[in-house]
């Protein structure tokens, strides 16, 4: 009885976050149309380089390989964004984390949960998105994507939202130390946008890049994802990959537990 | 002689801002490295385009990776200057539209204009972005072998500084419509991504796109023609457009500031 009651405020919580992502549904759209012009200036870059190279591949992609990567990578990037890096420094600095210190309910839970249902509506938008324009390039260029590639792509997204989620909780522990840090959060997001594949390839570093990112958790946010649609992965290395990133998200709540437990001790509950 | 001694009492009043700015952040310093810590990660971005035509090693209709690093590297060196000295005034217009906080701007003896879009300076930005962007400039000119003669800098140069110019007015006028629609932020931020355009050299674009980046929203201009003067790709037409667009485009921006200001009818109290 306790656990389904459990399981019962929690998904209020989840219910929050997804009518909170209906009511500021026009954001995220006009954040997905804010994907199209750099999308568009990857087309022509990469029609040009294939255009002169003179080869069938570049970094070990096809032109239409290299597209696909450069519209899902956009695509993935913007759903496994987070922005509650910032309300997590407003309940620390203003003291409304003391409200769930004092309740029954844990913050991590009540983060994870109404992150789960923001994020519910971004995947299915991004999803309609992702199918719709495999389907358009499939009809056009002759490319196959299989079930079987679908559904594990489902499978090790919904594992990259939980990976990216338990790194940008972890990043804001730094809230305890430092008042001012959303600008902080900014150019670490930035970052991991960039290491993960979010804009180019990893490929493009070169091969001992690749090699060493595979043991990294931001392989496994954006270009992971986006190559086992792509086929660039095979099914081998996509159970390797599953395996890698559950090992990431053990190592990442552990982690989580001991930072938060520092961080704990330095929250003084200013505010009201 | 009344428009010498204006455009003096304005680069008075405007170094005077810059003085105010530098000490406000010298006060705040950790909000000074923030900035510069925020410009150095989006430079990562930018440098992975270099990355990428590197590593490719392609000439792209005959212009090799270390000529077009001298595009990238303007490219660069201006997007941290659009932020310092503009951006963070265009986009706090419409706040200061929808709260009526104009009010206090438009008593002042001076240009309404001149107050409300370049009276912030943020230059942790340009700090940045100019150092790597110069660097990127200086290694690409040095590695294709273009000759550093007093006219290749020079007109290099100034078309960059005139590119600022250019950006000023080719930025400032979507912003202007908060004096009817209030909320800007999705018409700019869609107007911003378009300076991304200039990530590539102009010329990996088809014909359409480079005319309309050229002549109806001239952003090829900014980046792209001090680096085609020094490669010999600008013909004399090229070239007066080049003099000429900044002069043009801040015409209509003030212009169409004059007429928009009309529409401003002071909110609140």
């Amino acid at each position: 009885m306790r656990i389904l009651e459990a399981q019962y405020k929690y998904l209020k919580v989840l219910g929050i976050g997804f009518k909170h992502s209906i009511e500021y549904r026009a954001d995220f759209v006009l954040g997905l149309l804010s994907c199209f012009f750099p999308i568009v200036i990857q087309y022509y870059l990469w029609t040009a380089i294939f255009t002169h190279s003179g080869t069938n591949s570049v970094f070990g992609y096809t032109y239409n390989q290299m597209l696909i990567y450069a519209v899902l990578a956009a695509l993935v990037t913007k759903l496994v964004s987070t922005d509650f890096e910032g309300e997590v420094t407003n309940d620390v600095r203003m003291g409304g984390l003391s409200k769930y210190l004092v309740q029954p309910i844990s913050y991590f839970f009540y983060r994870i949960y109404r992150f789960a249902g923001e994020k519910l509506l971004h995947a299915m938008i991004v999803f309609i998105l992702i199918m719709g324009f495999l389907f358009f390039y499939q009809v056009n260029n002759h490319i196959t994507i299989t079930l079987s590639q679908t559904l594990l792509f489902v499978l090790v997204i919904m594992l990259a939202l939980m990976l990216k989620f338990l790194i940008s909780y972890a990043v804001s522990v730094i809230a305890f130390w430092i008042h001012e840090c959303n600008g902080l959060f900014l150019a670490i997001n930035v970052i991991t946008v960039i290491i993960s594949g979010g804009i180019f390839p990893i490929d493009i570093f070169g091969d001992t890049a690749v090699s060493i990112s595979k043991s990294l958790p931001f392989y496994y946010l954006t270009y992971f994802p986006v190559n086992v649609l792509n086929g660039k992965v095979g099914f081998d290395d996509i159970y390797a990959g599953v395996v890698i990133q559950l090992i990431w998200i053990v190592i990442f709540m552990l982690f989580i537990k001991w930072l938060w437990r520092i961080g704990m001790k330095r929250y003084i509950a200013s505010g009201g | 002689m009344d428009l010498l001694r204006n455009i003096k009492r304005y680069l008075i009043l405007y170094w005077i801002f810059v003085k105010n700015c530098v000490i406000s952040q010298m006060e705040y310093r950790i909000n000074f490295y923030i900035s510069c810590l925020i410009q150095l990660a989006f430079m990562g971005i930018k440098v992975t385009y270099v990355i990428v035509l590197y590593n490719a090693g392609v000439a792209i209709n005959g212009v090799t990776p270390d000529q077009m690093m001298i595009f990238i590297g303007t490219y660069s060196a201006l997007s941290g200057v659009f932020v310092s000295l503009f951006l963070i005034n265009f986009s706090s217009l419409s706040h200061q539209i929808r709260t009526g906080e104009l009010d206090m701007l438009i008593v002042k003896p001076v240009s309404l204009q001149f107050m409300a879009t370049l009276r912030r300076i943020d230059l942790g930005f340009a700090l940045v972005s100019v150092t790597t962007g110069g660097a990127m400039i200086i290694i690409g000119w040095m590695r294709a072998g273009i000759a550093v003669n007093f006219i290749n800098v020079a007109v290099f140069i100034g078309f960059t500084i005139w590119g600022i110019f250019l950006t000023y007015s080719v930025f400032l006028i979507p912003n202007i419509f908060a004096f009817w629609i209030i909320s800007t932020r999705g018409l700019s931020q869609v107007v911003n991504q378009m300076w991304d355009f200039n990530n590539m050299p102009m010329i990996i674009y088809t014909n359409i796109i480079r005319t309309i980046g050229l002549f109806v929203i001239p952003i090829f201009v900014i980046t792209n023609f001090g680096a085609m003067f020094i490669l010999d790709m600008m013909n004399p037409w090229l070239i007066l457009w080049g003099i000429l667009a900044p002069i043009v485009f801040f015409f209509i921006s003030r212009s169409f500031w004059n007429f928009a200001v009309k529409r401003y009818c002071s909110a609140s109290s």
